[in-house]
């Protein structure tokens, strides 16, 4: 009985623990595929502004997306060929 | 003892990649697996990165930690974001790919798979991944200042404009190369032009998603917009196959040329987020993907190099590109080995993301190593296909004529059998109507791309798709390219303007966005239309002035670093760059001298413009032109394209004088780091 819970409390532990792993691995795949079009991590920008203006206001997702564009192809990028 | 396995393993990886070596220039036979080629640049890298790179990292730039970079000192949370290694190379190596080491390592196989490989490999350690590593580390001490900044910083202001103008110039014949390489792609190919063209409509619907409906789901957006390509891709066998559709798409060089130009007007006016934006991420996404899917077709299929290792078109008669192995192989292969363009990307937005100095040996080195690999495989894609069929593909009609039985026999001729039912087959295979004279590099991936990947998915039968796929996916992020740099050069050229009329100068003036988008596009157009129109092929000689213009942007880079580091007085490692440097300004200033005064008018722009005058004074015309005007044409194009090829050769000897000037007279170091124990 006490050894059956054990087991079902690992089995659940590692269970979770794989969820998170793989979560993790797909916020980093997420993030490794934003970058490569330029977009930054919205959550890192998020952390700094509320850690070093948090009296200023944030923008929201849509609008960073908007700022990210325009940041990376306003004046053009330079492509390699 | 963990030490002496190392020492074994180390010395076993060398063993194992001098054997490749040997196979591959040893070997007499009728092929050679490329597992050899694999083998042989898998360790070179490998030992290159291990000991190469950390020597550069430890003696060279004393990587430290401890200093703190741009991303943790101006993090803005947009710009300046300190980001994992791992992440970050991703973003770096997506910049870094382009069409470059697709094509000059394919122009390249005309003298055998040996030369290519060799300067891909031995071109990429000890330079090109040299450059990147190099020129990253100096923009990330200097606040991730672009290469046009540091190169005014520590050579003086007046290198800086030198170098401005060296890159406008460079960017007009690159866009022009490009475009090129898609027109002969495209052309009398209704598959392949209407996948193309769909591109657009797509685009501009998930602009409009991405910008209305869903704002910001930019992974959601692209997998709708990757499902619309296929669907477009799949819709363009139907279109190939209808006679009315067909005819609709069937366009001739000159017509693709006009619609590119329009097109690139177009799309450097139109907003960012409506059709450049959605556009760039589709087309980033299917170059890595398709990288990685051709990375895994050879692995598993392995294919055997039908190539001869040297080809006798190494003494410079080849007709793919005119001109000996030296200097001309180097400068045919330029981005798989070194690129320049990579300078401007190591000094653009990856340095304001490096969390710490030692990531940067990963990143610039690292993702430069990925770069060549990616050349190899073109490399290989194209010597796996039979000799005679890269040659159907690649000579210029003026040379192998417009009919399978002319083609079979000239290429016979040269020593490469062939016969003229295979060339037709081949064609059909790829749903083509011929596959002659389609030159410029792509095509001739696009067969071997589909030979391999059909031989994992789909058999047989899915090759004409798989052709038109990787059609498809060079054609997509060209055309970003052209959007994206005609916009560059809409910006540098209203810089420009600015000078003589603040009103043009304005970016906001609509006026001077036309008048500037104009000017930029007339100068590529004027250079791709000439090409088009040119017997040999265009590509002929636009893609060795490209490759000459791309290297002495290297050299400028290499010649930037051995200034600094000569400034920070290093000894013996001030080498590293400065071998390089020397390198590449003997070869660019060789094949610049060349195509300047060489006694062979198929090489030098100056002898066949003489050539072009005697016919003008005898009444003689000679192709393609077709009236007196026209040879007069003919001469313009000899004289604008040796004005150009002077000029690079002029930016770049400018360059090494103001660098040696800069050493001499004493230009402080501007790493503003004089607290530094290490400077430069």
């Amino acid at each position: 009985m006490k050894r059956g819970s054990t087991l079902r409390r690992s089995l659940s532990e590692s269970v979770s623990r794989l969820g998170f792993e793989a979560a993790n691995g797909l916020r980093i795949l997420r993030r490794t595929a934003h970058l490569m079009c330029g977009v930054g991590d919205y959550d890192s920008y998020l952390e700094h502004q509320r850690g070093v203006h948090p009296e200023a206001p944030c923008l929201d997702y849509a609008a960073f997306i908007r700022q990210r564009q325009d940041a990376r192809y306003g004046r053009g990028s330079a492509r390699c060929c | 003892m963990r030490n002496s396995i190392q020492v074994v393993l180390w010395a076993l990886v060398c063993a194992v990649g001098a054997a490749a070596f040997a196979v591959l220039a040893l070997r007499r036979g009728e092929s050679v697996s490329a597992v050899w080629l694999l083998v042989a640049a898998l360790t070179t890298y490998a030992v290159g990165y291990r000991f190469y790179s950390r020597y550069i990292a430890v003696d060279l730039l004393a990587l430290d930690d401890g200093r703190l970079t741009p991303a943790v000192r101006h993090a803005d949370g947009l710009d300046y974001v300190a980001t994992p290694t791992p992440i970050l190379f991703g973003h770096h190596f997506a910049a870094i790919a382009g069409a470059g080491p697709l094509v000059g390592p394919v122009l390249a196989a005309q003298m055998g798979y040996l030369p290519g490989t060799l300067w891909i490999l031995v071109g990429a350690v000890l330079a090109g991944c040299v450059q990147d590593f190099v020129i990253l580390v100096l923009s990330v001490r200097r606040d991730g200042r672009s290469l046009g900044q540091m190169i005014s910083d520590e050579l003086g202001r007046t290198a800086g404009i030198v170098a401005l103008i060296g890159v406008f110039a460079i960017m007009v014949i690159l866009l022009a190369v490009l475009a090129m390489v898609v027109v002969k792609a495209l052309a009398q190919s209704p598959w392949g032009t209407f996948a193309v063209a769909m591109t657009i409509p797509i685009a501009l619907f998930m602009g409009v998603y991405l910008r209305f409906i869903r704002p910001g789901r930019i992974g959601e957006v692209s997998i709708i917009g990757f499902v619309l390509l296929m669907l477009a891709l799949w819709g363009g066998a139907g279109v190939a196959a209808d006679p009315p559709w067909a005819e609709l798409f069937t366009l001739d060089g000159r017509t693709l040329a006009w619609l590119l130009m329009g097109y690139g007007f177009v799309a450097a006016v139109l907003p960012v987020w409506l059709l450049l934006a959605p556009r760039d991420y589709l087309s980033t996404f299917l170059k890595v993907g398709t990288i990685a899917l051709l990375a895994v077709g050879i692995v598993i299929v392995m294919p055997a190099l039908h190539m001869p290792a040297v080809t006798r078109f190494v003494d410079g008669s080849g007709p793919v590109f005119s001109g000996s192995l030296f200097p001309f192989l180097f400068i045919t292969i330029a981005c798989g080995a070194v690129s320049g363009f990579h300078a401007l990307i190591s000094s653009g937005t990856t340095p304001k993301m490096v969390d710490r100095e030692s990531a940067t040996r990963f990143i610039g080195y690292g993702a430069m190593v990925m770069e060549s690999f990616v050349a190899i495989m073109a490399l290989t894609a194209a010597c796996a296909l039979e000799p005679g069929l890269y040659f159907a593909l690649n000579s210029p009609s003026a040379l192998i004529g417009g009919t399978v039985d002319q083609a079979a026999q000239v290429i016979s001729d040269w020593g490469f059998t062939i016969t003229p039912d295979a060339l037709a087959a081949a064609a059909q295979d790829v749903g083509e109507k011929t596959i002659l004279s389609r030159t410029g590099g792509a095509p001739t991936l696009a067969v071997g791309m589909a030979r391999i990947l059909s031989h994992i998915l789909g058999g047989g039968g899915l090759m004409a798709f798989w052709y038109h796929f990787a059609i498809l996916f060079e054609a997509l992020f060209i055309l970003t390219t052209i959007d994206a740099g005609t916009r560059v050069a809409r910006f540098m050229t209203q810089d420009l303007l600015g000078l003589v009329s603040p009103r043009l100068g304005r970016t906001t003036s609509f006026a001077g966005n036309l008048l500037a988008t104009g000017i930029c596009v007339a100068g590529w157009g004027w250079f791709l239309y000439r090409g088009v129109i040119d017997p040999l092929g265009g590509i002929n000689t636009l893609w060795p002035l490209f490759g000459i213009a791309n290297q002495m942007l290297a050299a400028i880079a290499l010649t930037l670093a051995t200034v600094v580091f000569a400034k920070a007085g290093r000894g013996r490692s001030l080498l590293v760059t400065l071998v390089p440097s020397a390198w590449l300004l003997v070869c660019t200033l060789t094949a610049a001298a060349e195509k300047l005064f060489h006694s062979d008018p198929r090489i030098s722009f100056l002898a066949h413009a003489k050539l072009v005058k005697a016919a003008i004074a005898d009444g003689r015309l000679l192709a393609p032109a077709k009236d007196a005007a026209q040879m007069t044409q003919l001469l313009v194009n000899d004289i604008v394209n040796a004005g150009m090829c002077a000029l690079f050769a002029g930016v770049v000897i400018a360059m090494v004088i103001f660098g040696l000037r800069a050493v001499r007279i004493g230009i402080p170091l501007a790493d503003g780091g004089a607290t530094a124990t290490v400077r430069a």
